[in-house]
């Protein structure tokens, strides 16, 4: 049983030093730009999929939350002058203090109402981006947001800000997991599998469902804020309903009964995807449409059941030669 | 006055979220389905519009009946491509289908049609009509009568046979099968009524604004706001809440600003959904 365990830590660590190591050998500024947003991205999905995956309720708009993570972020840093060391957790605790309120009258809604609702509010929230120009700056959203910096060492540079980034989708990922495996997140999944059981064994269901939306929301800022010093300029075009279905389809690609690797896995095939695609520039979004519509009809349960079916027989043989 | 101007103006509008939103509810009542892709279908009966009318100079009536066959039929040709293996799944899965159906259509059609939205030409006149101080354009007019029959022909047809399959299918597939009614066909009937309804609607807003192959979102969000105000699967409520988004809609922009115009409707879906998930009519279902 040591053995096994030593191995899945072995795993993670080369992943993670290969990782490290990827801007070194890679010199090309592009490839080095696109592991950020994937980072950026999956972090947002591993929120969502702690909501639609583990708890089983539905968002159709989180690209408000990443929106308002990246408007806040730029206007912490420019307008008060807050370093992003600071402004980071900043949001997060902005954003979750958001999702408690904005959740606790959604998610008495459920279903079809709840993706109604959840759609129509993020709508608001794009057009509250372009209408209120004093603070927003309108359809020209805010440009030259700063790069993090520590004393005189910038991160302006795409060769630093990859390091922030994949240190942070790696801390997220290993929160993700120690929520899930908590007693909190037993009540999630107990909530997706039977709410109605779940609530005659005494769980407060509508307590943790507005807590698992309130913790989407949060990765959601802490994902806005990255994109937002990342890319240096920010518009409500950045986060219409396509960035909420980028999101989602993350989530569902990766297994609609939550996994965190099948999300992670789900989201670099889906953000490198339509890199590669770019040979095809115009059909580049009309095969992104075809990749989701063929993945639903094929393998429904996503890319979640395959990892574990791989997982348990690979991990299951070793482990019995390590007993014997 | 002004305000009695608002209303007339707001029933063209409303006339024809009231065909979105009978497609939506149809939909829903049927199968308990939510189709991201009706922008879409929209934005195609559109452009279909364009082509047979602007482009190939076909006699109005005919363009209309055109349109609608050729959306429904490709409301039909999607539902056996992209979703029939979906429905026994959980219903995120159909309802991620859509939205790549979405994603598809949009993308396909911007590469074909371009960004730049393209002018549609009027088909009854924009002259305008003085009835006392009240201001009718007949285009509209026509467009708000037009609107009416097909609500009027679809609530008819509803109450023959295929209604009531609709309903027994909606309500148990098994026991409706048991009595000899075609499961497949009648779902099949769905979409193609739904998408015809989507497809009219988006020919007949083309002569008041532009065809444009970006109108998919907001026009979406439009109908859900519409179906969700007369009470999602309830289709007399579909016609009263179209109607009223339109006013509410039209309303709104002129006496409080016309930037925060599509906002209205979003925030009305919102309060609705807040205060009455119902919505004024219907019931509120937790199954999906």
């Amino acid at each position: 049983m040591h053995k096994l365990k030593d191995k899945k830590l072995l795993l993670q660590l080369i992943i993670i030093v290969l990782l490290l190591l990827f801007p070194i050998v890679v010199k090309n500024r592009y490839w080095i730009y696109i592991p950020t947003i994937t980072a950026i991205n999956i972090i947002a999905a591993l929120g969502l999929s702690v909501l639609i995956g583990f708890t089983g309720q539905m968002s159709m708009g989180h690209a408000a939350f990443f929106g308002i993570g990246a408007y806040a972020s730029a206007i912490f840093t420019m307008r008060f002058g807050l370093p992003f060391w600071l402004v980071l957790p900043l949001v997060g605790i902005l954003n979750f203090a958001i999702g408690l309120i904005i959740g606790r009258p959604i998610l008495r809604l459920k279903g079809l109402y709840l993706s109604l609702a959840t759609l129509g509010f993020a709508e608001l929230v794009q057009l509250v981006m372009s209408q209120w120009k004093t603070v927003t700056g309108g359809w020209s959203g805010i440009s030259s947001i700063p790069a993090p910096t520590i004393g005189s060492f910038s991160f302006a540079n795409e060769n630093r800000y990859y390091y922030i980034a994949i240190i942070m989708v790696i801390l997220i990922i290993w929160v993700t997991h120690r929520i899930i495996n908590s007693r909190t997140g037993r009540t999630f999944i107990a909530i997706r599998e039977d709410e109605l059981a779940a609530e005659s064994s005494g769980v407060n269901t509508t307590k943790y469902k507005v807590l698992a939306f309130a913790i989407s929301t949060l990765y959601a800022g802490i994902a806005g804020s990255l994109y937002a010093h990342s890319v240096k300029f920010i518009s409500p075009d950045s986060f219409t309903m396509n960035e909420s279905i980028i999101f989602l389809s993350i989530v569902v690609v990766g297994g609609r009964i939550g996994s965190i690797p099948g999300t992670v896995i789900a989201g670099i095939i889906l953000s490198f995807a339509p890199e590669l695609l770019r040979a095809f520039s115009l059909y580049q979004t009309m095969l992104y449409g075809l990749v989701i519509i063929v993945i639903m009809n094929v393998m429904p349960d996503g890319i979640g059941k395959i990892i574990k079916g791989i997982s348990t027989s690979i991990f299951k043989e070793k482990n019995e030669k390590a007993t014997n | 006055m002004d305000l009695l101007q608002q209303i007339v103006s707001g029933l063209t509008t409303g006339s024809l979220y009231v065909l979105l939103a009978l497609g939506v509810s149809l939909l829903y009542r049927a199968l308990e389905i939510v189709n991201f892709a009706y922008g879409e279908t929209f934005m195609l009966g559109a452009f279909t519009g364009l082509i047979l009318y602007d482009w190939l100079h076909i006699p109005f009536p005919i363009t209309l009946i055109l349109t609608m066959v050729i959306s429904g039929l490709i409301g039909v040709l999607i539902e056996k491509i992209a979703y029939r293996r979906l429905y026994k799944k959980h219903h995120l899965i159909l309802l991620l289908a859509t939205v790549g159906v979405s994603v598809f259509i949009r993308s396909g059609a911007t590469a074909v049609f371009g960004t730049v939205p393209q002018a549609f030409p009027s088909v009854f006149g924009e002259k305008p009509i003085m009835l006392g101080t009240l201001i009718l354009i007949p285009q509209n007019l026509f467009i708000l009568g037009v609107a009416c029959v097909i609500a009027i022909i679809l609530q008819i047809f509803l109450k023959g046979n295929f209604g009531t399959a609709m309903r027994a299918a909606a309500q148990s597939k098994d026991a409706a099968s048991l009595m000899g009614i075609n499961i497949v066909s009648t779902t099949v009937a769905t979409w193609g009524i739904s998408s015809a309804l989507g497809g009219v609607a988006g020919l007949l807003m083309s002569p008041i604004f532009f065809v444009a192959t970006t109108v998919g979102t907001s026009i979406l969000i439009k109908g859900f706001a519409a179906a969700v105000l007369g009470g999602i699967g309830n289709l007399p409520g579909a016609i009263v809440g179209g109607l009223l988004l339109g006013i509410i809609e039209n309303i709104g922009a002129f006496y409080i600003s016309s930037t925060w115009k599509d906002g209205i409707s979003f925030a009305v879906m919102l309060l609705v959904l807040m205060v009455r998930p119902a919505g004024l009519f219907g019931k509120y279902i937790e199954k999906i």
